[in-house]
């Protein structure tokens, strides 16, 4: 029994880590205005649904964390890209401008995750 | 699908009604002419002093309704310093999802007595520090949380009104005044909060006792009375669209000290107030003191969308008309909409102002309305003073309906907005809708503005129609500057008749000025709705709603910008589309507008000089009253009450926040 694959340094996949902090931050700032008096968009179905928007971004950054190269982490990838495109949209509706820095940061995330290093696929 | 399947299967007896309704619709409409008064003053006797008081002590800062403050602390170049001194919560809301209905709070706060009074959609008055917002007293009216006239609670606040020289330590020496839905005025001390026992009964006035004819609701005491001297002149708010025939619409005038009826004005003539009713005043009022005139703006007759059992001119309806306040008889009047079929209801207070047109002074009055007109009139005599002509307007096919051939249109200041053809679909709404804007176009009759209620298709599209245009918040005057401040909303609606077998199959899910009415006794029900798609997008183009400052030497727009942002689940659109407004302006000699009424719950200043916004802040729900500006110990103030309409949105808030500049 013996293994093909050559060694291959553990990767740190700073872009997930990167998209999970922002995502959270995004998340406790929206839900911040959501339950704050007089934010202009408290209790708002609009604020609501942009938090559920970044709690999806949160678990891409961390499915990429666990997933390696291939055609999930491709999919993941894609979904990163959109939902941060839509949740930035989204958030700039609700004049959130310190959620939408917080998502820029995670579409940075997506950035160094797309054109960054691959992980390699797990030896068999 | 059931509601299509409906639809369907009435098509062709629609169009069967309609052909036949054809031959029924009557061509037999005189339009009164204007009733004129010789002037007995001239003008520049009849001159509205400049106010000079810190106080605002009624419903539009004062009885000119000028909505003007003289303070200059807060100015063009400071009001983005302007930061919230204190905010103060009632209690008094309600979203309507329990047992109590919604709330739809439009108070004006009452600066007066060194204290800020407010009156609020659950009937209580309440006593609060200028500089605090700390209470001083409430008073609980203890009234039945009930919509029995409206889809809400509703209430526009309090009036005030005190002795010429007030007795110190003598009770009700200085009274504060507050209806409520079921015709109850109750009058308490000022001072005190308690009731004013030497008023009607034990401080209260049932304004229901003077409900004689076709009495089938109270006569809702939603608008304080407008307080002129030792008067106190109340009208009421109704059951709008519910019946063919209903109460009159009488107006009061009450003695402050004891609440007895001195004179009634009936704006309905006796031989046809049995076949109709309302054309009731709504809304506050205006006094010129050197002209001893009361100036009313008086409502549509009813039913508001057919008006076959209303055949015979009634002249007083859809007017401005001038009252002397001693006897409550007409000096002069001028009938903005001819026979009425779109609740054109004239809806705010008109403006008293002296301008100087070409040379020469000239003592205005200037109405705003619903349908985005401004009419300027002199308001000693009801003459024009720039040309109103009288256009000759679209006809319909409507059963037993007779149509004016004519309504007037002012030549000068232009309209708020162009209704002289059908509003441009916005393309994003109807891309949306996969179409289905455009669709609804299709089904829309417009023959231009005063295109009559129809049975076919979709209904006739009304631009403006019941929503505005203009509404309660009226015109903002500078006399110094001789500008005029107004906002405008830019609202497409559907009115369709449907008979009454048709009628009774619809769904009634009505809403505020949005749905399906009964009009009970006429032989068609109604429904007016908005024109948007599935997803609640407007379909017509933006803006939605501006403001716009008038130079009144000439009668033309100075500037014009959209106003606030439309709103919807949280999400903001841009400001450059503008929002619906419900509320108005009011204007310092500071050079600043100040004004709530957008959908985005937001209260902002403009600079009068070029329209630009100077400072915004978030308050609880859109703020739909005229702001008020006060000073109380050499500081000055802005209150604005937020307290949500649902025409507006479903967002209601309970709270009144006043605004200054940093110590």
């Amino acid at each position: 029994m013996s293994t093909s694959a050559a060694y291959a340094p553990p990767r740190r996949q700073l872009g997930a880590h990167i998209m999970i902090i922002a995502a959270l931050a995004a998340l406790a700032i929206t839900a911040g205005r959501f339950f704050m008096p007089l934010s202009g968009v408290t209790g708002s179905g609009g604020a609501m649904t942009t938090m559920f928007a970044e709690l999806v971004l949160f678990v891409l950054g961390v499915l990429l964390l666990k997933t390696g190269a291939g055609g999930l982490r491709n999919f993941v990838l894609f979904l990163g890209w959109a939902g941060a495109i839509g949740t930035i949209f989204a958030a700039s509706l609700l004049h959130g401008w310190w959620t939408v820095i917080a998502l820029l940061v995670y579409a940075v995330g997506v950035v160094i995750e797309t054109f960054g290093p691959k992980p390699v696929r797990s030896a068999i | 699908m059931n509601g299509i399947k409906k639809h369907i299967l009435t098509a062709p007896a629609l169009c069967l009604l309609a052909g036949v309704s054809n031959a029924y619709a009557q061509d037999t409409y005189t339009v009164p002419p204007p009733l004129l008064a010789p002037s007995s003053i001239s003008a520049e006797d009849a001159r509205i002093p400049i106010p000079s008081g810190k106080e605002w002590d009624s419903f539009h800062g004062q009885l000119s309704s000028q909505k003007y403050s003289p303070l200059t602390q807060i100015n063009k170049d400071n009001v983005g310093k302007l930061t919230k001194v204190w905010q103060y919560f009632t209690g008094d809301m309600s979203t309507g999802t329990g047992k109590i209905p919604p709330s739809v709070w439009s108070a004006t706060p009452i600066f007066a007595n060194d204290t800020l009074y407010v009156g609020t959609p659950f009937y209580r008055i309440i006593a609060l520090e200028p500089e605090t917002g700390k209470e001083k007293w409430t008073y609980d009216t203890k009234s039945p949380l009930v919509a029995e006239t409206q889809p809400a609670l509703k209430s526009r606040g309090v009036a005030y009104w005190q002795e010429k020289n007030p007795q110190a330590g003598v009770a009700c020496q200085k009274v504060v005044y507050l209806g409520n839905m079921t015709a109850q005025l109750y009058a308490v001390d000022a001072d005190t909060g308690k009731p004013c026992e030497g008023f009607g009964k034990n401080g209260v006035v049932d304004v229901n006792q003077w409900n004689k004819v076709n009495a089938k609701w109270p006569l809702s005491q939603l608008q304080p009375p407008t307080v002129i001297g030792d008067k106190l002149i109340v009208g009421w708010a109704g059951k709008d669209w519910e019946y063919e025939v209903e109460s009159p619409g009488s107006l009061f005038a009450l003695n402050a000290r004891t609440g007895e009826l001195e004179w009634e004005f009936k704006p309905i003539p006796d031989e046809e107030a049995g076949k109709t009713g309302t054309a009731n005043i709504w809304t506050a009022m205006s006094y010129d003191p050197a002209l001893g005139l009361l100036y009313i703006p008086v409502s549509s007759p009813s039913p508001n969308y057919w008006g076959g059992n209303r055949t015979k001119p009634i002249p007083l309806g859809t007017s401005t008309t001038a009252l002397d306040i001693n006897t409550g008889k007409v000096v002069w009047s001028r009938q903005w909409v001819h026979h009425d079929l779109w609740d054109y209801d004239i809806n705010s207070a008109p403006t008293l102002m002296d301008i100087t047109v070409d040379g020469k002074p000239v003592a205005a009055l200037v109405q705003a309305t619903k349908m985005g007109f401004l009419f300027t009139v002199d308001r000693r005599t009801g003459e024009d003073v720039w040309p109103i002509e009288e256009r000759p307007v679209p006809k319909g096919d409507a059963d037993g309906e007779v149509y004016s051939p004519t309504q007037p249109f002012p030549t000068k200041p232009a309209p708020l907005l162009d209704q002289s053809k059908k509003p441009a679909i916005w393309k994003i709404a109807d891309i949306v809708g996969f179409g289905q804007c455009s669709k609804m176009w299709d089904g829309l009759e417009y023959n231009g503005m005063y295109s009559p209620p129809s049975t076919k298709g979709n209904g006739v599209l009304a631009y403006p129609d019941s929503a505005g245009g203009v509404q309660w918040g009226g015109v903002a005057f500078d006399p110094v500057s001789q500008v005029a401040i107004v906002n405008t909303s830019h609202i497409v609606q559907m009115i369709k008749l449907w008979d009454r077998a048709s009628y009774d199959k619809q769904p009634k899910d009505s809403g505020n000025e949005n749905g399906f009415y009964p009009q009970i006794g006429a032989p068609y029900g109604m429904s007016l709705l908005n024109a948007q798609n599935w997803a609640g997008m407007p379909c017509w183009a933006p803006p939605f709603g501006e403001i716009v400052a008038i130079n009144m030497n000439t009668g033309d727009v100075k500037w014009r910008r959209p106003m606030g942002a439309v709103q919807q689940w949280g999400w903001y659109m841009p400001e450059s589309m503008g929002s619906p407004t419900i509320g108005g302006p009011a204007v310092t000699a500071g050079g600043v507008v100040f004004i709530g009424a957008s959908m985005d719950a937001k209260v902002r200043a403009y600079s009068l000089d070029d329209g630009k916004e100077l400072w915004s802040d978030i308050v609880m729900a859109p703020a739909v009253a005229n702001p008020a500006i006060y000073e109380y110990k050499g500081r000055q103030y802005v209150a604005f009450v937020a307290g949500g309409n649902s025409i507006l949105k479903d967002q209601v808030g309970d709270q009144v926040v006043v605004y200054a500049l940093p110590k």
